[in-house]
């Protein structure tokens, strides 16, 4: 068994990696010394898959190949609205994906989600293997609480296809509970309000004699930072169409640069009053004169453009509160997780509503990380301190006659549960039952998502009403759901696993792990190669200095200068490492010999 | 705990020389005790020369043959005994299945081998035979008190684990537990499943109990581990007690 699980935040605009060590746990840093890595993707003209920081330095000269905020629409189809809303706001191409899935373009390549996903997952699993220097392949990955059966599928999808063997999927605020109530002895009722890049989530749970009990959770899966960003470029968009007659929205690089800008901005107006947005020769005018976009932005400005988005955060508090059968005054905590609660407004509103101010010292982008890390590491070493009782974010239940949705486990039931109710038949001589489970909140049936579809058949001829099938939803501690049919009076039973309906075939994700690693080991052999180049440039210029400082025997000199210009001629062409290692031993023993004869 | 555990006093034990058994189980006083077998000493002499009571010593025995350290064999009656029901008689007459049979365990495999181990009936009651108390099982007081309901108190003492041949990771005790709740869970109260008193309506001390549960039971617990059949048993056990925390958090 390996020692280490590592923890992993894969957040919409940034991702995170952590480790518990000598029963700690910390956040590594990635090769640019940074504790967060963004989640972006890109491939660059050469056609180099770039992740991270040197994704993003180059995201606004190669808009169209660079990817960002994927974990927005992981796990969604094409036709849903907030994929629709996406595809107008960003710069690189989404299309529909063979199975009703969506897929992005980068340099003539569609790639599904999960595997973009995956590149980061790879670059986090990387930061960590180079600090522990040995392979690493156990790890927690976080979700949004919210997130439904097939954005956490996909998203166990995307460590497969990393090499990760994904010990679980957890909720980010649950996550964020467990690193904060680890360092608490008391029992508390905690609120974990978390705006991320491009989610939100309100959980509440109870720390009891170390259990870390999910009273309630909901969330908004279409509510972040990003969106306070998207309003502070709208408004610079508006201001600027208004005065130059221009819609920079026609312009993919213009528009990187301003979301580069805006989300600048937003960060500032978090310390200071007011900022100015300056974004020189951003576009050119119909006359040809270069337009320049120079504005300020006050922090009132800013918090009036997003006050109906921490209004609307607050009306989801509400509804955990409700949802967890406690009022504003039993909280005792209230913890705020992502980037985005470093907004004043954001923090002024959350101590209003919750009557307290916010738990300090927590660093709100490292603490999901780190819980993720302290859960993973307590699971692997058996440890018994904690105990997760995480609860199921969606109804879930089955379609039935007249395309109602009927709950058999509610949203927030402890997992593992095991919850059944009796059906019957609606029709006279009804032989078969089509059942639908369903997840989600709507109550037509049809609004919800489908998890499986099965047939339970051979049921004796009877009038409407007359036969009983008890149904059986189980949900294990993994949130896998089965689901049981039984004739009460056969004791025939259909049972139903329900393999989480990923958009991808096992041979796909296969296909894709296989590439992903084909991509590592090339990579691992360019910076091999480029070593052996360098050893060999500097053995040569050794050789050379030699040649010239001391006066040597025809046949020798001539062995060295076959050997350089060879040498030369492989550095050049720089692709076969064979020749370049041999080369660079052969001007090696020359050197040898040549300071033994002289 | 009026009629506790009794081994006759002319006991004589005898360690087992089988496979490796696995140490980490032992308390302190079974090392002591393991220590003084010898096969030639009976119980009471060791008793003489280990400061503890008879109960305690006698339940030390009974560990360590679930564990597979030891047999016994009674001197008293012995000799006119057919030497075939030596091995596992303890007191004067076999009063139920389990005192006859050697407690099949993967240690003491070969002794059990002859005769297949009779396993108590699902309800884990067993026939309660009028000779005084038999050994049996025997689980320390306050896991009792804390976990098993008063009206099944002196059930559960009599109950005899079932014991697999493979090795699970999961102490004798713990098997013979979640075996014991599992085979009674539909006849629980949700009191009886919380092992809290009947009708009890202090919120946080139900709460506290529904916490102690959940650290014993929740599947989290033995994350891969070995549990064979009891994987199930023990997922089963908790979703009982979640839903009888949330029956009487709802009243």
């Amino acid at each position: 068994m390996t020692e280490y699980a590592i923890g992993i935040d894969l957040g919409t605009t940034n991702s995170c990696v952590a480790i518990v060590e000598h029963g700690k746990p910390f956040i590594i840093s990635n090769k640019s010394g940074y504790k967060t890595t963004p989640s972006i993707v890109a491939i660059s003209e050469s056609g180099k898959r770039l992740t991270g920081q040197l994704a993003k330095r180059q995201s606004i000269t190669n808009a169209a190949n660079t990817v960002y905020s994927t974990k927005r629409l992981i796990g969604r189809s094409i036709d849903d609205p907030e994929v629709q809303e996406c595809i107008d706001a960003v710069p690189y191409e989404i299309v529909e994906g063979p199975h009703n899935d969506i897929r992005v373009k980068m340099k003539d390549k569609y790639y599904a989600l999960p595997e973009i996903s995956a590149m980061i997952l790879s670059e986090l699993r990387q930061v960590a293997e180079d600090y522990l220097g040995e392979p690493c392949t156990e790890a927690i990955i976080t979700v949004p609480a919210y997130f439904n059966d097939a954005q956490r599928q996909a998203t166990i999808d995307a460590g497969k296809i990393a090499g990760l063997d994904v010990l679980r999927i957890i909720n980010e605020p649950t996550a964020a509970a467990i690193a904060y109530g680890t360092q608490m002895q008391k029992s508390q009722t905690i609120a974990v309000f978390d705006l991320g890049g491009g989610t939100f989530d309100v959980s509440i749970l109870k720390i009891d004699e170390g259990v870390f009990n999910v009273l309630s959770t909901t969330g908004d899966t279409f509510l972040g930072g990003e969106d306070f960003d998207n309003r502070i470029i709208e408004h610079l968009v508006l201001g600027f169409a208004r005065e130059n007659g221009v819609d920079l929205r026609e312009d993919p690089m213009a528009m990187q640069r301003l979301k580069i800008a805006a989300e600048k901005a937003k960060c500032e107006l978090s310390e200071v009053k007011s900022t100015e947005i300056s974004l020189p020769f951003i576009q050119t005018a119909a006359d040809g004169t270069a337009l320049h976009l120079n504005t300020e932005l006050t922090r009132d400005e800013f918090e009036n453009l997003v006050i109906d988005l921490v209004k609307r955060t607050l009306k989801i508090c509400q509804i955990a509160l409700m949802d967890a059968n406690v009022s504003q005054s039993d909280i005792d905590e209230v913890v705020l997780v992502g980037g985005m609660t470093r907004m004043p407004l954001v923090q002024s509103a959350v101590s209003e509503f919750f009557q307290k101010p916010p738990a300090k010292n927590i660093n709100p982008d490292e603490v999901v990380a780190m819980g993720a890390a302290i859960q993973a590491d307590e699971l692997i070493h058996g440890g018994q301190e904690h105990i997760l009782l995480d609860v199921t974010p969606l109804d879930l239940g089955i379609a039935i006659h007249g395309g109602q949705f009927y709950v058999i486990t509610p949203k927030n039931t402890t997992i593992p549960c095991s919850n059944s109710t009796v059906f019957t038949t609606s029709e006279n001589n009804q032989t078969s039952l089509r059942i639908v489970v369903l997840q989600g909140e709507h109550t037509q049936a049809n609004d919800n998502q489908v998890l499986a579809e099965f047939t339970f058949s051979g049921i004796r001829r009877a009038p409407a009403g007359q036969v009983d099938i008890e149904i059986t939803f189980d949900v294990d501690a993994d949130g896998i759901v089965n689901v049981t049919a039984r004739d009460l009076e056969t004791q025939k039973e259909h049972n139903v696993s329900i393999s989480r309906s990923s958009n991808l075939t096992q041979d796909e994700i296969d296909a894709m792990k296989l590439e992903n690693n084909a991509y590592f080991e090339s990579e691992a052999n360019d910076v091999a190669l480029r070593n052996d180049i360098a050893r060999l440039k500097s053995r040569v210029s050794s050789l050379k200095m030699l040649t010239q400082s001391v006066s040597l025997p025809d046949s020798i000199a001539s062995h060295a200068n076959s050997l350089m210009t060879k040498a030369n001629d492989a550095m050049a062409q720089g692709n076969d490492a064979s020749t370049i290692k041999k080369l660079s031993s052969d001007i090696d023993k020359a050197i040898d010999l040549i300071e033994q004869t002289t | 705990m009026g009629d506790g555990l009794h081994i006759d006093p002319q006991t004589v034990a005898q360690r087992c020389t089988c496979e490796a058994p696995d140490y980490r189980d032992l308390t302190p006083l079974d090392w002591v005790v393991l220590d003084f077998t010898d096969g030639m000493r009976t119980f009471d002499e060791i008793l003489e020369t280990v400061p503890t009571t008879r109960e305690r010593l006698a339940e030390a025995y009974v560990h360590l043959r679930l564990l597979g350290f030891l047999t016994w064999r009674n001197t008293a009656s012995g000799s006119g005994r057919a030497g075939a029901s030596q091995m596992g008689n303890v007191r004067r007459q076999p009063v139920s299945p389990v005192a006859t049979d050697s407690v099949r365990h993967g240690l003491t495999r070969s002794n059990a081998a002859a005769s297949a181990p009779s396993i108590p009936s699902a309800s884990g009651v067993l026939p309660v035979a009028s000779a005084p108390a038999m050994p049996s099982f025997q689980f320390p007081d306050d896991v009792c008190a804390a976990y098993i309901p008063q009206r099944l108190f002196s059930a559960f003492r009599r109950f005899s684990p079932k014991l697999f041949d493979v090795k699970f990771d999961l102490s004798p005790e713990m098997q013979a537990f979640v075996e014991f709740i599992y085979d009674n869970l539909s006849d629980f109260s949700p009191y009886e499943i919380l092992g809290i008193d009947e009708g009890m309506s202090d919120k946080s001390a139900i709460r506290q109990a529904y916490m102690q549960r959940t650290k014993l039971f929740h599947p989290d617990r033995y994350f891969r581990k070995n549990l064979g059949p009891f994987a199930p048993r023990i997922a089963a056990i908790f979703k009982a007690v979640s839903g009888a925390f949330a029956k009487l958090q709802a009243s």
